[in-house]
């Protein structure tokens, strides 16, 4: 065989191999990784944790009589708004869930698209739209009114409550979907070929398989119904909750300074449980069975249209908020009557004349969007690599997802006051980066979980280093989770509040800001129609993490 | 090329051993299969050899020098798995580069040597096609030539063929084999299919939970085996207990299983009368004789069970003064083949096909 010899007495004297690289470059990224983190997200948490202990143990002045019972009350308050909106959430998530992934109800993919839009805007939009809807004036406290129902007071718990559910609700939903997605077919199979109803095999087989989602849903929604602090701002009223006294506690000059720091430590300490419940709920929902297979579904022709007509109405209901801002923003006032007493496009020149907002939003995402998707990468491949030696990390890493940005944000400007190098208030993109980490690491570590190991070790094999394994092997396969962690931070953190509202030096504002400015100035429209180009901005953004990257660099390769 | 030398190779993992004090000599230039069942421990010593575990305990020498703290991108191994861990991104020509590119390898020279080793393994014109239009049978031999064009010092194979369909394997197997032979590579090639490892290799090492069972080539291992277990994993047979009651001065001893019956099995290893003994009888051990008086060494029994296998019907035996049913084979089936159930058959034993060992304690 003369190919053979070719190969054998060809091939010259065996090419040496170089050297290995002698430090592996992934040791300095986790190290500036770990420094990163360590500085802006441990130490800041720390801070106030220490700060507080001193304030408490160091001075002899009592505090104000009664906080402890003003600390239990807005506690209370707090885990009361939170458990009602995770209850409400995932009381309609589970039949929507039900319903979109296990039933073929008409137009299942245009509800699932429809329903994700409260999911990529901030709650304070929602709790906005609660005002234009329910408010002293709003459209639907007038209709009332007309036919003789007396005004209900929504500031306070009420429209808190409310206004979690609305927006939330999606949250619980797309949860308990992806549990019933995974559902293996043979178990409903096999409970529906026994003989079980569509209602037994729902509620003996279905739910209690998906039930690690439930919980997971339920723990998502309260903590974020619980960290908000922007529906608060605009509903609350008189009724206290947690992030909006720490808020209002810190920047306020007459109350003792020690109140904030207090509140800042409970929240964490709060947190911290939330996070062993959520770390558990985590490991059993987690990314540890993708089936792919096709649901199995139940088809009847009933329940079809009873869950058409059940999803409609959720989703009518659920996007109501968002017509109503749409229709506010091209108003001019909107004080009596279901429409604004006319219509105009001031409100968006207004907007157009007045740009730097919006733009210093853009710059402060532009700036933090690439730290955090650099940070969750580094993290990501370190988990891979070390993964059962850093399981502690992986807390770390959820920290940020359970304390309230006000309270990050408190750190941050507690631990490094006036850092405002080049007259960037740094602390913003800072707060953000370390904020939204959870999210994009989440997508990260997906996108790592999708590459098969045994291609780095092939690499390896044929003598590449870590380094270059990495960027020839293990980047152009990771590159789509890359760009769609990107959307999803930059969809987070352009919407982000509560540490802005913290951080935020005078004269600085951002988009999320302004819409508050102008609430309380009292021009709805401008206030509204900000907002439309908020939620615009993240819709476009969620666009593009939707769209099916790997499948287009297919193609173009194909092309080549 | 090199030679492979395991010394006392241990590894553990927590609380589990799943490679137990190891020593094996994997001479230059030969085809050497790890074999045994899931969980022996053949892929962990496999992929201690490449670099991708550090044992616990011993020592992984690469002719004289000592690789234990080599990192894997330093052994000049190459690498062939089950999945093929073909890259994804990259064509078939630049998969197989990839290697020759780390050892700086450039322009024309790259590709020649890229297209020659393609042309080796049967993949000429498909340089530039992606692996997911390639089937698993190419994707196999793309992972074969990309761990060929840096000539390894050795080759490491992990059930390369489990992946493919049964006809593919036996095509893809001679192709392995011939390769091999033609570069004279120093191989170890891991597998649980011991038809596969009987057709490949010169040498055997039957691994069982960490320990070695038995080296040797697979005629010794079929013919030979050391202990039950390797007598039991490498083809059929039907082991028995039994006793030596006659070590003979000449090449036969007489053994008496349990049962009664005295069988004679050609003499391997020494052993003393008195002395409890395993014995493996071979299926085609047991050839049919009408008249038992006229035979030696002979069993006789009803037909219990039998199966039709084409070239063969195989049934047991249940033989008058044997414990256990005995396997036996009858070649060139009739039509009347399933008459045989309930009959009573004599065969005579060849000593040749017997094998026995000690009873471990």
């Amino acid at each position: 065989m003369p190919t053979l010899k070719v190969a054998r007495a060809e091939a010259g004297p065996r090419p040496a191999l170089k050297p290995a690289v002698r430090l592996d470059p992934f040791v300095l990224i986790y190290g500036v990784a770990a420094a990163y983190i360590g500085a802006f997200l441990i130490l800041p948490v720390g801070r106030i944790l220490v700060e507080t202990a001193l304030a408490l143990t160091g001075s002899d002045r009592p505090l104000a009589e009664g906080f402890t019972e003003y600390l239990a009350r807005i506690t209370l308050n707090s885990v009361l708004v939170a458990s009602l909106a995770a209850v409400g959430s995932v009381a309609i998530g589970i039949p929507v869930a039900f319903f979109v992934t296990k039933v073929p109800v008409p137009g299942q993919g245009l509800f699932r698209v429809m329903l994700a839009l409260p999911l990529v805007t901030p709650p304070f939009i929602s709790g906005f739209a609660t005002i234009l809807l329910l408010g002293r004036t709003g459209v639907f406290t007038q209709l009332l009114g007309q036919v003789g129902v007396p005004e209900i007071n929504i500031y306070g718990a009420p429209g808190l409550i409310l206004t979690h559910i609305l927006h939330f609700t999606p949250l619980a939903f797309l949860t308990v979907a992806a549990g019933l997605q995974v559902v293996p077919r043979a178990i409903e199979e096999a409970a529906v070929s026994l003989g079980a109803g569509i209602g037994r095999a729902v509620f003996r087989v279905v739910l209690p398989y998906v039930w690690p989602h439930v919980l997971m849903a339920a723990a998502l929604v309260f903590l974020a119904s619980f960290g908000d602090v922007g529906a608060p701002l605009l509903l609350a009223g008189n009724f206290r909750v947690l992030p909006l006294e720490t808020y209002t506690a810190f920047n306020s000059f007459q109350v003792d300074p020690r109140i904030a720091l207090i509140l800042a430590s409970w929240s964490i300490l709060l947190a911290f449980l939330v996070l062993l419940v959520v770390r558990q709920l985590m490991a059993r929902t987690g990314i540890a069975h993708t089936f792919t297979t096709q649901p199995f579904v139940y088809r009847d022709r009933t329940l079809r249209w009873v869950g058409f007509g059940f999803c409609s109405m959720v989703t009518l209901i659920l996007l109501l908020p968002y017509v109503v801002i749409i229709i506010s923003s091209f108003g001019t006032v909107w004080t009596t009557g279901i429409l604004p007493a006319g219509f105009t496009l001031r409100n968006y020149q207004f907007i157009l004349n007045n740009l730097q907002d919006i733009k210093n939003s853009l710059i402060l995402s532009a700036i933090a969007t690439p730290v955090c998707v650099w940070l969750a990468l580094s993290l990501g491949k370190l988990f891979r690599d070390y993964g059962a030696k850093v399981t502690w990390l992986d807390y770390v890493v959820l920290l940020p997802f359970v304390i309230p940005g006000v309270v990050i944000g408190i750190g941050l400007v507690k631990t490094y006051p006036g850092f405002q190098p080049f007259g960037i208030p740094a602390l913003l993109p800072i707060a953000y980066s370390i904020r939204r980490l959870p999210y994009a690491v989440r997508v990260v570590i997906a996108g790592y979980s999708r590459l098969d190991r045994a291609l780095e070790e092939a690499s390896a094999a044929l003598g590449a280093s870590g380094w270059r394994t990495f960027w020839r092997v293990t980047w152009p396969q990771l590159l789509p989770a890359a760009v769609a962690a990107s959307v999803v931070a930059f969809i987070r953190i352009i919407t982000e509040l509560g540490s802005t509202l913290i951080i935020l030096p005078p004269g600085w504002r951002t988009a999320t800001v302004a819409v508050f400015y102008y609430v309380a100035e009292g021009f709805i429209g401008r206030a509204s129609a900000i907002a439309v180009v908020l939620v615009v901005v993240v819709v476009l953004a969620s666009a593009l993490a939707n769209v099916d990257y790997s499948r287009i660099a297919r193609r173009l390769r194909a092309k080549r | 090329m090199t030679a492979v030398i395991l010394e006392g190779l241990s590894k553990r993992f927590g609380s589990t051993v799943a490679v137990n004090d190891l020593n094996l000599t994997v001479a230059d230039g030969e085809f050497f299969t790890l074999l045994g069942p899931s969980g022996c421990g053949k892929t962990t010593t496999l992929r201690l050899i490449a670099g991708f575990e550090t044992p616990t305990a011993g020592l992984i020498r690469f002719g004289d020098r000592v690789v234990n703290e080599l990192p894997p991108q330093r052994r000049n191994v190459g690498m062939v798995l089950q999945n093929y861990a073909v890259f994804p991104t990259m064509t078939v020509f630049e998969n197989v580069a990839y290697g020759l590119e780390i050892r700086g390898i450039r322009g024309k020279e790259l590709s020649r040597r890229v297209l020659s080793v393609l042309e080796l393994v049967g993949l000429s014109g498909l340089e530039n096609r992606r692996p997911e239009q390639l089937s698993g049978g190419q994707l196999q031999r793309v992972a074969l030539a990309r761990a060929l064009v840096i000539e390894p010092e050795i080759l490491l194979l992990d059930e390369p063929l489990s992946n493919l369909d049964v006809q593919l394997r036996v095509s893809i197997r001679k192709e392995i084999r011939r390769i091999q032979q033609a570069l004279r590579i120093t191989t170890v090639y891991v597998t649980h299919d011991q038809e596969e490892a009987l057709a490949l290799s010169d040498r055997i090492a039957v691994l069982n939970a960490g320990r070695l069972e038995q080296v040797a080539t697979p005629f010794e291992l079929y013919r030979a085996p050391a202990t039950k277990f390797v007598a039991r994993f490498i083809g059929r047979t039907t082991v028995l207990a039994g006793e030596v009651c006659d070590a003979g001065p000449d090449d036969l001893v007489a053994i008496r299983v349990d049962g009664g019956l005295t069988l004679r099995a050609a003499r391997l290893r020494p052993v003393a009368p008195g002395e409890r003994v395993w014995v493996s009888i071979r299926p085609e051990a047991l050839n049919p004789v009408a008249d038992p008086a006229a035979a030696n060494n002979v069993v006789s029994g009803e037909v219990r069970y039998l199966e039709f296998l084409g070239p063969v019907v195989r049934g047991e035996l249940k033989a008058e003064g044997v414990a256990e049913p005995l396997l036996f084979e009858l070649g060139r089936p009739g039509p009347d083949w399933p008459a045989l159930r309930g009959r009573v058959l004599h065969f005579e034993v060849d000593p040749a096909l017997v094998s026995y060992g000690l009873e471990r304690p």
